[in-house]
C-alpha cells in the first residue's frame, strides 16, 4: 500500500492544482461582491465542453479550440454577471436572491449542454509539447505537467494584477470596502462584472488543461464548485496561497480516499470534510484576506 | 460653489434631513455642527452620494449632482474624508494614496507620483510610514492618510466627517493646522464635527443642527462670541466645556 | 380587516377542488397532482424556513430521501407497520436535523447554502452506493402500501387524498405557526437575527426548531412517496428535486402562505405538459425561477397581493 503513496500524492497534486484555481475564482467573486458563486465549477465544465465540441465538431485545431473555448466561456460568465446578477444588485436583493439566482445559472448551463451535445464525456487531445517528468518511480505524465504549469502561471499572474496593476488594486479596494472604492472613483458595478469575468476565466483554464486527463461532460460542475469552495473554505476566502494549500489539502484527500475507500465515496468524503470544515471553523484555517465587512450599501 | 436647497432624507420611516439649505462658496472653509443623530452625517452622505435623497436638490458649480451616482462625484471635485478614518488597511501608505488619483489614472504616473510626494511632504510622518500598511498606522496617521488620500483626487471640495473622532486633541490641533494651510491655497472644505469649540475657531462660516434641521447658522465668530451659550444648550454633545 | 370571509372562502375553494380534482382528471393527472401534494408538503416547511426565518437550505431533498429510505427499510426489512415506521422516519429525520441544524446553522447565508448542499450530496452518494443497507442504485422496491389500523390506501386515489388531506392540514397549520409567538420570531430572526436577539429572541433555539420543523416536513413527504411509489431509490431525491422545490417557492412566492401550494400546482401543471419534452424539464424548471427572481420577486402569490393592496385599500400607516 505504501509505495502506492507517491502516486497517489502526485496524483492529488494535480486534482489539488485544479480545485486551487476554482478557490481562487470563488474567493474572487465572494471578496469584491460577498456573493458565493454556485456556477463557478460550471465554468471549467464550459471550458472542457465548448473546446471539445469546437475541436471534436467545428474542426478547429487545438490551439485554436483552446482559445475560442476559454473566450466563450468568459463571455458566458460576463453574460451571467450582466443579465443576472447585475438586475438583483441593483434593485438592492437580498442575500438569498443571488444564491438561489446562481443555482438556477448552475442549473441551466448544464442543461443546455446536455441537450446540445448529450450526456456522454468529451475529451480532446493531450496538449504534447512538454515530455513526461520521472519523479522517483512516478512518471508524471505530459499533461499533469501542463495542469501544474499553467496553475503556477496563473498564480504569478494573477499576484501580479493584484499587487502591480491600478486596476487590480481597485478590484482589492473594492473587496476592502465599496462605499470608499466609489468614493475613489471606482465604478464597482464595473469591478462586480471583473470579478466574474476573471473567475469565468479561470475555470475555463482549469477545464480546458484538465479535460485531456479525465475528459468532461455535462454534469461536472456541482462537484467542481463544491470542491474549489472547500479548498477555500481552508484557505480561506481570496487568500491566494491559501487555496493553493486548500486545493491541495482537497486533492490529496481525494486521492487517499478514493484508494482506500472506495471510488464512489471519493466525493462524499470531501463533502464531509468540508462539512466539518465549516461548522468548526466558519471563516477557515487560514485567515481570508479580507475581513468581510457586513455594511451594504 | 456648492449649493444645497430644501434637503430632504429619509430612511423607512426616519426623517434624517429635513428641509436643509446650505451653501459653500468657492475657497470657504464652512462647519456643520450639532449633536449625535443631528443629521449632519446624512449631510455629507447625500454629498457623497452614499445616501438616497427624497426631495431638494444638490447643486455643485451649476451642475445638478442630486442624483449622481458615488463613483462620479470625486470627478466633479467632490472628495471625501470619511467617518472614522476607513482607510484601506490591507493596503500600504503609498497604495492608499495611488489609489486616490484613481479617478486621474489617465494622467501620467509621473505627475502622480509627484503628487504622492507632495502629501508627503504634507504629513511628513506618513513619509517613514510609506511602505507600511494602512492598518499598522495610529489613528491620528490614518487621518492624516485619509485626508490625503481625499486630497490626491485634486479636489475642489473637501468634506470631513467627523476629523477629530478618537484622536487626541493636540494631533487634532496639528491636523486642523494642515487644514487651514491648505484652505488658504484655494481649498473648499466642508468639516461636519462634534466639537464645536474648535469647528467655530477654524471655520468662518457654520450651521448648528438639530434633529435633521439647521437652527442657527452664520458667522462663526458671531456664533461664538454671543450664540455659544446657546450653541452649546441646542445639543448636548458638547462634553468637555460643561461646567 | 375585510379579508377575512374572502380568506375562508379561499379555503373552502382549495378543499373542494382538491376533493372534486379526481372526478375531472384521469388516473394520470391524479397521480401528478399526487406528486404535487407531495412537493406542497415540503415546500410548506422549506418555505418557513427560507421565505420566513431566512435561512438557505439546498439540502432538503436529503431529508426527503431519509423519511423514504427509513420508512422502507423499516417496513420492507423489519415488517414494520407503514405509521409505525413513519412515525420512526419523522423523528429520526427530525434528530438528524437538530444534530447537524445547531452547528451549521450559525453559519452566514451563503456558506450555509453551500454546506447543506454538500450535506445533501452526500446523503444521495451514500444512498445510492450502500447497497446492503439501502439496495445501492437498485433502491428498495416492494414497499408496502400506507395503511391506518388496517385502512389500506392500496389504489393512488386513496393516497392522492391522503396526500393532500396532509398537505391541506399544514397548510392550515402554517396560519397558526406564523400569526404565533414562534411566527413572530422567525420573522424577526429572517429580518435581522442580531437585532432580533436583542429583541429578546432566543435565535439559536429558533433556528434550529425551524430547521427541525422543516426537516420534518420534507420526511413525512418522503414517506408517503415510498408508499405511493412501493418504491424508494435514492436517485429520486437528487439536486433536480432541490431544483424543483426551488421553483415552486420561487414562482409561487418565497413568504406568503399561499405561495407554496400555488407553486407546486403550477409546477406539477407545467411538468404535466411537458410530454415529449420531459428532458427539458430541469431546463424549464430553472428558467422559470430564474426569471422569476429576476421578474416576478413576490412570486404568483405575492405579486397578486400586493396588487389587491395597492388597488384602493387605504394605507395602513
Amino acid at each position: 500500500m505504501i509505495d502506492l503513496l507517491p502516486v497517489l500524492l502526485i496524483n492529488g497534486v494535480v486534482f489539488g492544482a485544479i480545485y486551487a484555481i476554482n478557490a481562487i475564482g470563488i474567493g474572487l467573486v465572494y471578496n469584491t461582491t460577498g456573493i458565493i458563486n454556485f456556477a463557478q465549477g460550471e465554468f471549467v465544465m464550459l471550458g472542457g465542453m465548448l473546446t471539445a465540441f469546437l475541436y471534436g465538431h467545428a474542426g478547429l485545431s487545438l490551439p485554436f479550440a483552446i482559445v475560442g473555448g476559454v473566450a466563450l466561456t468568459v463571455v458566458i460568465g460576463l453574460l451571467t454577471e450582466r443579465l443576472f446578477i447585475r438586475p438583483l444588485w441593483r434593485r438592492g436583493a437580498k442575500d438569498w436572491t443571488y444564491v438561489f439566482m446562481l443555482f438556477a445559472v448552475a442549473t441551466v448551463l448544464p442543461n443546455l449542454v446536455m441537450l446540445g451535445v448529450g450526456r456522454d464525456p468529451l475529451t480532446f487531445p493531450a496538449f504534447g509539447v512538454l515530455p513526461p517528468v520521472q519523479l522517483g518511480s512516478v512518471t508524471l505524465s505530459s499533461q499533469a505537467l501542463w495542469v501544474l504549469l499553467v496553475t503556477v502561471l496563473v498564480f504569478i499572474a494573477l499576484q501580479s494584477f493584484f499587487d502591480r496593476t491600478l486596476l487590480g488594486k481597485a478590484m482589492k479596494a473594492t473587496a476592502i470596502n465599496r462605499r470608499v472604492a466609489a468614493w475613489l472613483g471606482v465604478a464597482v458595478e464595473q469591478m462586480v462584472a471583473m470579478s466574474f469575468g476573471l473567475a469565468a476565466l479561470l475555470g475555463a483554464i482549469g477545464g480546458v488543461v484538465f479535460t485531456p486527463l479525465i475528459s468532461t461532460q455535462f454534469d461536472a460542475g456541482v462537484s467542481m464548485t463544491l470542491n474549489g469552495f472547500a479548498a477555500a473554505i481552508i484557505g480561506g476566502m481570496g487568500n491566494m496561497r491559501g487555496a493553493i494549500v486548500g486545493g491541495l489539502v482537497i486533492g490529496i484527500l481525494q486521492s487517499i480516499s478514493t484508494a482506500f475507500i472506495s471510488s464512489v465515496y471519493g466525493d462524499a468524503v470531501t463533502y464531509a470534510v468540508l462539512f466539518a470544515l465549516l461548522v468548526i471553523w466558519p471563516h477557515g484555517l487560514f485567515r481570508p484576506l479580507i475581513e468581510l465587512k457586513n455594511e451594504e450599501i | 460653489m456648492l449649493e444645497v436647497r430644501d434637503l430632504k432624507i429619509s430612511y423607512g420611516q426616519i426623517e434624517a434631513l429635513k428641509n436643509v439649505s446650505i451653501r459653500v462658496d468657492r475657497g470657504e472653509f464652512v462647519g456643520v455642527i450639532g449633536a449625535n443623530g443631528a443629521g449632519k452625517t446624512s449631510l455629507l452622505m447625500a454629498l457623497s452620494g452614499a445616501a438616497r435623497v427624497g426631495s431638494g436638490s444638490v447643486a455643485f458649480d451649476g451642475e445638478d449632482v442630486t442624483h449622481l451616482p458615488q463613483h462620479l462625484r470625486v470627478g466633479r471635485g467632490i472628495a471625501i474624508v470619511p467617518e472614522g478614518r476607513q482607510v484601506l488597511g490591507p493596503l500600504s501608505v503609498m497604495e492608499n494614496l495611488e489609489l486616490g488619483a484613481y479617478q486621474r489614472r489617465a494622467e501620467s504616473r509621473a505627475v502622480i507620483a509627484r503628487d504622492q510626494e507632495m502629501i508627503l511632504d504634507l504629513f511628513p510622518i506618513l513619509r517613514q510610514r510609506a511602505r507600511q500598511l494602512a492598518a499598522t498606522l495610529s489613528g491620528g496617521e490614518q487621518q492624516m492618510l485619509a485626508i490625503g488620500r481625499a486630497l490626491m483626487s485634486r479636489p475642489r471640495l473637501l468634506l470631513l466627517d467627523e476629523p477629530s473622532f478618537g484622536l487626541a486633541p493636540m494631533v487634532f490641533a496639528e491636523i486642523l493646522a494642515t487644514l487651514r494651510r491648505l484652505h488658504a491655497e484655494g481649498l473648499a472644505c466642508l468639516m461636519v464635527e462634534q466639537d464645536a469649540h474648535v469647528t467655530l475657531e477654524t471655520t468662518s462660516r457654520s450651521y448648528v443642527f438639530r434633529t435633521g434641521q439647521i437652527i442657527m447658522e452664520g458667522s462663526s465668530s458671531e456664533l461664538r462670541q454671543g450664540g455659544l451659550v446657546l450653541v452649546e444648550e441646542s445639543y448636548l454633545g458638547s462634553g468637555e466645556k460643561s461646567p | 380587516m375585510s379579508w377575512r370571509p374572502t380568506h375562508v372562502q379561499s379555503v373552502l375553494a382549495l378543499i373542494a377542488i382538491a376533493v372534486a380534482f379526481p372526478f375531472f382528471g384521469s388516473s394520470s393527472t391524479v397521480t401528478v397532482m399526487a406528486l404535487g401534494g407531495l412537493y406542497a408538503i415540503v415546500a410548506i416547511g422549506l418555505n418557513l424556513l427560507v421565505g420566513y426565518a431566512g435561512k438557505i437550505s439546498f439540502g432538503h431533498n436529503a431529508f426527503m430521501a431519509l423519511g423514504a429510505y427509513t420508512s422502507g427499510i423499516l417496513t420492507v426489512t423489519y415488517g414494520w407497520s407503514p405509521l409505525a415506521a413513519m412515525l420512526a422516519a419523522i423523528l429520526g429525520t427530525g434528530f438528524v436535523a437538530f444534530l447537524i441544524g445547531a452547528p451549521i446553522l450559525r453559519v452566514r447565508g451563503h456558506y450555509l447554502a453551500m454546506i447543506t448542499l454538500a450535506f445533501a450530496q452526500i446523503i444521495i452518494i451514500v444512498s445510492t452506493r450502500w447497497t446492503e443497507v439501502t439496495g445501492g442504485l437498485t433502491g428498495i422496491p416492494g414497499v408496502p402500501d400506507f395503511s391506518i389500523l388496517g385502512f389500506a390506501f392500496d389504489t393512488k386515489l386513496k393516497m392522492y387524498y391522503l396526500i393532500w388531506f396532509v398537505a391541506i392540514v399544514l397548510f392550515l397549520l402554517s396560519f397558526r405557526i406564523v400569526d404565533s409567538r414562534f411566527g413572530r420570531a422567525l420573522r424577526a430572526l429572517g429580518a435581522h437575527e442580531a437585532a432580533a436577539g436583542s429583541l429578546g429572541v432566543d435565535v439559536v433555539r429558533c433556528r434550529i426548531q425551524i430547521f427541525v420543523l422543516s426537516a420534518v416536513y420534507a420526511a413525512l413527504a418522503g414517506c408517503l412517496y415510498a408508499h405511493f411509489l412501493n418504491y424508494v431509490n435514492g436517485t429520486f431525491f437528487d439536486l433536480s428535486v432541490m431544483i424543483q422545490l426551488m421553483a415552486i417557492l420561487v414562482v409561487g412566492g418565497i413568504g406568503t402562505l399561499w405561495g407554496p401550494l400555488v407553486g407546486a400546482v403550477l409546477l406539477v401543471w407545467v411538468s404535466q405538459n411537458l410530454g415529449s419534452y420531459a428532458e427539458y424539464s430541469q431546463l424549464i424548471f430553472g428558467v422559470l425561477y430564474g426569471g422569476a427572481l429576476l421578474f416576478l420577486p413576490k412570486g404568483v402569490v405575492g405579486e397578486i397581493a400586493a396588487r389587491f393592496k395597492g388597488a384602493g385599500k387605504a394605507g395602513a400607516g
